[in-house]
């Protein structure tokens, strides 16, 4: 009972930045718990980014010319590519004119019906092209490119590159901010160890000379530290409960890329809390052992 | 039961406190320790008690070697010694009754609740303590402090008291109650190390009497 009575002593005199304490360490790791969460979030996203892309392949307009063969000469193509460049995990899709109006039609509705007006003229500038997505290497897009049915090409990776350039710079400063905040926990625990500590140097002393044990010379600090722990894990709890659904509705809207990234499970909820609580014991941990060192001076 | 052989202590940078003590203390006995002031009997009262160790020499508590003993035994032997330092060591944030509770319970005694309630309930009464039952002992006098500590010692019945000038800062009624209860320690067969300079009690509980002087121990 004393040692319970002594365990919550840093609350009943100092109850403010023991409370201060709590929240500042609680914000601290869930600031900890987004970044990594933002890191591993973001990794798929810059992987896919980088590796999968797009080429369009433009055709030249040299069929437009044998209507009737069209149908088979894109399969024939499409096969040619397949073959040719090694496509296994690749995706090979033919579009021809009429395809492409089809999909102007359902996309771009006043596009579509300015094409539609032009008439065959128009329609015969409209560009053929196969689309190859997948994880191209660079070596496969040359290979494109000597085909004697090829136009042009364009790469989506091209397109994306910035963005997936933001992000891993995103991801870069998220980590140094990582290891910022490392420290600076770490500190904070250190500090707040020898503080509890402090707290508890002249208790310990007594309950060492009056004979009591491991545990019982240990109690008082461990219980401070757990208590402002679960003080601590209460307020993370709070903060992603509270915050956790906005959090990643901002971060979809940051980019289209982004729009897959899901709620934090409870699951997560659950290891941040616990990320609190075990901050909270440590600091129990290092405290008793100040506290005691103190003493071991001695004898 | 306590014995010390060629005892030293030295305080870093100092002048030997105590030099070559030797002393050998049976089951029951009491011994006075006398000595001018700055003599050195804190120093030897904190050697018995475990709170600090000699430069040189050996110290043997209940059969166990200071120097060799583990951990656990030196706990087992702080557990029987009610130590009644000259600073007092109260935990001030704790109340009367809480102090004397943990006395009772790290000292890991058979004792039952009720007749632990009962022992602290004599005491507190005895030593003018029971209004103070529920006070924080921060809020204490040093009188009253000094009657906690003392109580403290007696609840758990130990092997041994040691006793740093306990009557230092009482009147003489609680200092005759406080010698009474621990003649009565003593009758029920606990050691008893008093350190003290009032010759009035040495005087009128005639007991065994060790003089300090110059870092000697001289029994008479
Ligand atoms: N912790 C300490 N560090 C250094 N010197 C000490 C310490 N404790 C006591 N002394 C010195 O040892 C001498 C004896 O002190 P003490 O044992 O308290 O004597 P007494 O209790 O007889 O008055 C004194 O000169 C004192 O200054
Ligand atoms: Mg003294």
């Amino acid at each position: 009972m004393f040692l319970i009575k002594l365990g919550m002593r840093p609350w009943m005199k100092s109850t403010f930045s023991q409370m201060l304490t709590g929240i500042g360490l609680a914000a601290l790791v869930s600031i900890m718990g987004v970044i990594w969460q933002l890191d591993r979030k973001l990794g798929p996203v810059v992987r896919k980014l980088n590796r999968e892309q797009t080429v369009t392949v433009f055709l030249k307009p040299i069929d437009h010319a044998k209507v009737e063969a069209n149908n088979e000469k894109s399969f024939e193509i499409v096969d040619q590519i397949r073959a040719e460049i090694g496509a296994k995990n690749l995706d090979v899709k033919f579009t021809s004119t009429a395809d492409f109006l089809a999909e102007t039609k359902t996309a771009y509705p006043d596009l579509y019906q300015e094409l539609d007006a032009g008439g065959a003229e128009v329609q015969a500038l409209l560009p053929e092209f196969v689309t190859v997505s997948g994880e191209i290497r660079p070596e496969q897009i040359e290979k494109l490119k000597t085909f004697e049915f090829t136009e042009s090409i364009d790469s989506s990776r091209q397109k994306f590159l910035h963005a997936a350039g933001a992000f891993q710079a995103l991801r870069w400063i998220g980590r140094f901010f990582l290891v910022g905040l490392l420290l600076t926990l770490a500190s904070g625990i250190l500090h707040l160890s020898r503080i509890l500590g402090y707290f508890h140097v002249e208790s310990t002393r007594v309950i060492k000379q009056w004979g009591g044990g491991f545990w019982q010379l240990r109690a008082p600090a461990l219980i401070s530290g757990l208590s402002l722990g679960a003080f601590s894990s209460l307020i993370t709890l709070a903060i992603w409960v509270g915050l956790g659904q906005k959090m990643v509705i901002l971060l979809q809207g940051l980019s289209p890329f982004l729009k897959d990234i899901e709620v934090p499970q409870s699951s997560l909820t659950v290891v941040m809390a616990a990320a609190s609580l075990f901050v909270g014991l440590v600091s129990g941990w290092l405290s008793s052992q100040f506290a005691l060192s103190d003493n071991l001076r001695r004898n | 039961m306590i014995e010390l052989t060629g005892v030293s202590k030295q305080y870093f940078g100092q002048n030997r406190v105590l030099e070559q003590v030797h002393l050998s203390l049976n089951k029951g006995d009491f011994l006075y320790v006398v000595g001018g002031s700055g003599a050195g009997k804190s120093s030897l009262l904190r050697l018995l008690a475990t709170e600090e160790t000699p430069t040189h020499g050996a110290i043997k508590l209940f059969g166990y070697d200071l120097q060799k003993s583990s951990a656990r035994q030196l706990r087992s032997i702080r557990q029987v010694i009610g130590y009644i330092p000259q600073s007092i060591q109260l935990i001030g944030d704790l109340t009367v009754i809480d102090n004397l509770e943990l006395s009772f319970k790290l000292g890991g005694s058979k004792i039952t609740g009720t007749q632990s309630r009962a022992r602290m309930g004599e005491l507190m009464d005895r030593l003018g303590l029971t209004s103070k039952r529920d006070t924080l002992v921060n809020q204490l006098s040093g009188g009253e402090a000094q009657r906690v500590a003392v109580a403290r010692a007696l609840v758990r019945n130990p092997e041994m008291i040691v006793a740093d000038e306990p009557t230092g800062a009482q009147d003489l009624e609680y200092t005759w109650a406080m010698m009474d209860l621990f003649v009565k320690a003593n009758l029920g067969g606990t050691t008893l190390v008093i350190a003290t300079h009032d010759r009035e009690i040495v005087k009128r509980v005639r007991k065994r009497t060790a003089v300090l002087k110059q870092g000697k121990l001289i029994v008479e």
